[in-house]
């Protein structure tokens, strides 16, 4: 068979056919489209990303044992000593040898006071 | 020829979908085309290798579901060979179901032997054999050509259905029927040498 021979033949052939899945009855139609509808709804749905709601979980979980065990970590904070004379007063206290020379403090003010006799 | 096949069916009307825009609507709505193209003619062809409808739906209804789910992420010029694929791998779970079926059949009729009174698929017509309602509209010719491509062997009628009808090139009807280029050239020239020697009369 010649080769345009062979392609008006398939070429017949092939107009049947596609017109004989064009005349399809209605119920074959339906049935068709049920499942092919049926198989789009069963094509599994895309899932969110399952990192992303774990990586969420677990810095909430982390700002929340920060926020309940921070008071715990920090010192509570002690009223300031008072300033100014503490480190002379703590070696006035010490020195037990100089207790009377601050006892008689007011004396030794008065004769410093005193003008040179001779 | 398939990627001419696939922008055929991709420029084709779809429905409105209110996700429309988002790639998995974009996905959906390019599978739902692509079904809609090619099922009457996979109907067919299943309809060529079982010989009744009922079946034939079943199994395009079970080919749609695997497509769907294991291809459907696959780029879209590769479907139309997935799909057949598909197609074929359930036509031939058909036949070795087919084959056990008869086998047993065969089996328990020699040991309880035969009653035909009694069997019900002695009403049942057969299936290979085409209604004459079926195919009025389509004439004597149409009708011929549904016998012959029948009794084509399964694999001389894949050939020539994906080569001739479907437009697959030889790769992609390899890759479909899972063998060799040179399988499907030898499948395609004796179903075309058969079916011209059966359709002479009608054909010219």
């Amino acid at each position: 068979m010649a080769e345009h021979d062979e392609d008006t033949w398939t070429q017949r052939i092939r107009q049947q056919l596609d017109t004989s899945a064009r005349d399809l009855d209605a119920a074959t139609l339906s049935r068709l489209n049920q499942a092919r509808q049926a198989a789009l709804q069963a094509a599994p749905k895309p899932q969110p990303r399952r990192w992303l709601w774990q990586a969420t979980f677990a810095s909430a979980f982390s700002l929340a044992m920060a926020i309940a065990i921070w008071p715990r970590l920090v010192p509570e904070q002690l009223p300031a000593p008072p300033t100014g004379t503490l480190p002379e007063d703590f070696t006035m206290l010490a020195g037990s040898e100089n207790l009377e020379l601050y006892e008689e403090l007011d004396f030794y003010a008065w004769l410093d006071a005193q003008p040179a006799s001779g | 020829m398939t990627h001419t096949l696939a922008m055929h069916w991709m420029d084709s009307d779809r429905p409105a979908n209110p996700r429309a825009g988002t790639p998995a609507a974009r996905n959906h709505d390019a599978l739902d085309a692509f079904l809609r193209g090619i099922e009457r003619r996979a109907l067919r062809i299943a309809e060529f290798g079982v010989g009744n409808r009922e079946d034939a739906l079943d199994i395009v209804q079970d080919c749609m579901l695997a497509f769907v789910r294991n291809y459907r992420d696959k780029p879209a010029t590769d479907w139309p060979p997935l799909f057949h694929r598909v197609l074929d791998s359930r036509l031939l779970d058909f036949h070795r179901r087919h084959q056990v079926r008869s086998r047993w059949r065969g089996w328990i009729e020699r040991i309880v032997g035969r009653d035909d009174d009694n069997d019900p698929l002695a009403n049942v017509a057969d299936p290979r054999v085409p209604l004459p309602c079926q195919h009025v509209a389509d004439g004597e010719t149409a009708m011929a050509l549904d016998v012959a491509l029948r009794a084509l062997p399964n694999r001389q009628r894949q050939a020539f259905l994906l080569r001739i009808w479907e437009g697959l090139d030889v790769a992609d009807t390899a890759r479909a029927m899972a063998c060799s280029e040179g399988s499907v050239k030898t499948h395609l020239s004796r179903a075309m040498t058969a079916l011209r020697a059966r359709l002479e009369q009608h054909h010219g």
